[in-house]
């Protein structure tokens, strides 16, 4: 069950980079939460870790559903240009992901020490935060890097739960709620910087330099 | 309208007065020792200071607020919300002090955090090309930059729970107490990304790309916060980490901010040399002495320890200033283009000689109290025998000193055009070099005192 899970979020990761529509992108990120929080869940109750219940359901409800629909709405309410959303493409970008996949299993296999608990949550997580940060400097459209921002977070989640496993709640709480006040925040500037710039293309935003 | 501006300027002022009490109640109970904490919060000899100079320079920047914006209004022939204008102002006043009293470093995480979200929103009050691409810049990389951190963070607690499995908090007070057990790979591997992860808040290059942007694109009081404080705070919870990580790492440590601490100097030389901005020459100005406080904190003696946190107070005072100043003049001259910027010695004498001193204060010239601290650094290095290291040190600041003087030249003396209007007796800036002149002549002990507890705490001591 929970190796099916974890197949299933490092999957959605290649969607993800193949893809460069935004609706699928909200999708994409919508279902990896849900997972997410599911595994979560799955953990709290089967293996009896309460303390990952809690961060299970908040997961679900910020991540999986109230992040998403936001995008959601901020997508209906602006204007979507047909400019180049990516700048490689979408076989490159595969290609990425498979060189990150291989290189985190490379890597974290070398860490016996962390390896005390989930070895094979490691390299899952590690590659999710890595291909984050990949969508995140590929992707040429605003709501494409917020998107590429709730995946790094995931692979963050998924690296907690492997090494961190006892972590105080106050902190998975403020974590969760700095994810949801910042994509807030950025969807304000998502509508600014489309009124401004009538796209919210990011390669509008290359004037200052120097 | 004009009763809702003149209400929002009481609601600032009474905040301002608020945390003038709080800060200076803070740091007067903590120094004559009548309290302390470590529990939720930790008031220790660092977190102390650094609340300090944000009461200093936050109340500083406060009093100089309302007329800029009177100003800006009177410039742009509109008016702004105030009201939302403080507000933020405030709540981004209330996450720094956040920042430095929280005790568990996983909240200081989601305190900077929060830092760049309300900073965002103020770099971008007044809508428009540059500060929304200013501000969106800014959040994207710092909060790549963060997550970095995190993910650093919680392979941190991975090593404190190896130490002490059972019922482990993530609290400063208690992690210090393993600094000598942390396993040095984990520690590593988990200072290695907090560093980037900070650094790229703090400034240092090459994470540094958003910060000439933001600092130039805001408002200039928010420039002044932003320069003079938030680097600060960022810095401070790498102190943190490092006083954590220092016992085991030792070298590998103290290498990481020396390397980055010369590379943030050398990178801002040209960027100063050929700049033709006045904001982003102070922002460029931002990231070289963010580089010598990392540089000094990366030699890692006394001396050099004691002129790192001296400088973190100088240079806050200095450039928040400054910052000030500028944000007088681009008003004033209705550019911030260094080439149309003449003569401000000629034609506002008070305000362009107190001015060229605060861009000397920064450069570092003797009497000020920059040099004090610089020097201090540089001695603390040659006892280090760090002589390489120290030799691009001074190589480098010098540089930067020709750099500024040139700019200077034409700013302070060049043909006189007096356009606009600047105040004409400047009293903040006046009272700011009179305290950086007297901490270069002369430091007093309690400040002395004040600075060696922040020391202590940053070489692991627990107090």
């Amino acid at each position: 069950m929970e190796n099916n899970l974890l197949f299933l979020i490092l999957g959605l990761n290649f969607w993800l980079l193949y893809t460069n529509r935004i609706s699928r992108h909200i999708g994409g990120i919508a279902i990896q939460s849900l997972l997410l929080g599911y595994l979560s869940l799955f953990l709290a109750i089967s293996q009896n870790q309460d303390h990952f219940f809690w961060p299970g359901v908040l997961t679900l409800l910020f991540k999986g559903i109230l992040v998403p629909g936001f995008m959601y709405y901020i997508l209906q309410k602006i204007r979507v240009s047909d400019l180049k959303a990516s700048l490689v493409g979408p076989k490159l970008s595969v290609t990425f992901g498979i060189l990150i996949v291989l290189l985190s299993y490379l890597e974290t296999s070398k860490l016996e020490l962390i390896a005390q608990t989930r070895q094979d949550y490691l390299p899952v997580a590690l590659s999710t935060f890595l291909i984050g940060l990949v969508l995140m400097v590929l992707k040429q459209k605003a709501l494409l890097q917020v998107a590429g921002l709730i995946v790094m977070e995931n692979g963050l989640y998924l690296l907690a739960i492997a090494i961190a496993p006892n972590l105080p709640f106050i902190i998975e709480l403020g974590i969760l709620f700095d994810i949801l006040v910042e994509v807030i925040i950025m969807g304000i500037f998502i509508f600014r910087i489309n009124e401004t710039f009538a796209s919210s293309h990011v390669k509008n935003l290359q004037n200052l330099k120097g | 309208m004009r009763t809702l501006k003149r209400n929002s300027d009481y609601f600032h002022y009474v905040l301002t007065i608020f945390w003038l009490i709080f800060g200076s109640i803070l740091t007067y109970s903590y120094y004559s020792g009548n309290f302390s904490t470590n529990g939720f919060f930790l008031t220790d000899g660092l977190s102390v200071y650094f609340a300090g100079i944000i009461t200093l320079i936050g109340t500083i920047v406060s009093l100089a607020t309302p007329s800029y914006l009177t100003r800006e209004e009177k410039l742009h022939n509109k008016t702004f919300n105030r009201f939302r204008f403080y507000l933020y102002y405030h709540l981004f006043l209330a996450t720094m002090y956040f920042t430095v009293l929280v005790n568990n470093i996983g909240i200081t995480w989601v305190a900077i955090e929060l830092t760049t979200i309300v900073s965002a929103l103020l770099i971008a009050f007044h809508p428009n090309r540059y500060t929304l691409e200013a501000a969106w810049k800014y959040l994207i990389i710092c909060t790549v930059g963060i997550a970095f951190a995190l993910l650093g963070l919680f392979i941190l607690y991975r090593a404190a729970s190896l130490v002490n499995p059972v019922s482990l908090t993530f609290r400063f007070s208690d992690l210090i107490f393993l600094k000598d057990k942390l396993n040095y790979d984990l520690l590593k591997l988990s200072f290695i990304f907090i560093f980037i992860g900070y650094g790229t808040k703090i400034g240092l290059a090459p994470m540094h790309t958003w910060l000439p942007d933001a600092h130039s694109q805001a408002p200039s009081p928010i420039s002044a916060l932003l320069s003079g404080l938030l680097l600060n705070s960022a810095m401070y919870a790498l102190m943190r980490i490092y006083a954590l990580s220092h016992p085991v790492l030792g070298g590998v440590s103290e290498n990481l901010f020396i390397i980055f601490g010369l590379i943030s100097m050398a990178v801002a030389i040209p960027f100063i040399v050929i700049q033709k901005d006045l904001k982003r020459l102070l922002a460029y100005s931002s990231i070289e002495h963010m580089g010598i406080i990392s540089f000094a904190l990366g030699v890692f003696n006394p001396l050099a320890l004691l002129g790192a946190l001296l400088h973190t107070l100088l240079h806050s005072l200095a450039k928040s200033l400054a910052f000030l100043a500028a944000g007088d003049i681009v008003l004033g001259f209705k550019t911030r283009n260094l080439l149309r910027i003449h003569g401000l010695t000629k034609s506002y004498p008070l305000f362009g000689y107190s001015f060229v001193f605060l861009i000397l204060a920064l450069a570092g010239l003797p009497p000020f109290g920059l040099f004090s601290s610089e020097f201090n650094i540089g001695l603390g290095a040659s006892k280090a025998s760090k002589i390489y290291p120290l030799t691009l040190f001074i190589l480098f600041i010098s540089l930067i000193f020709l750099g500024l003087i040139y700019h200077l030249g034409q700013l302070g003396w060049g043909k006189s055009k007096k356009r606009g209007s600047l105040p004409n007796i400047p009293y903040l800036y006046l009272a700011g070099i009179f305290l950086l002149l007297i901490v270069g002549v002369y430091l007093p002990a309690p400040l002395v005192k004040a600075i060696n507890l922040a020391v202590a705490v940053v070489k692991g001591g627990l107090e």
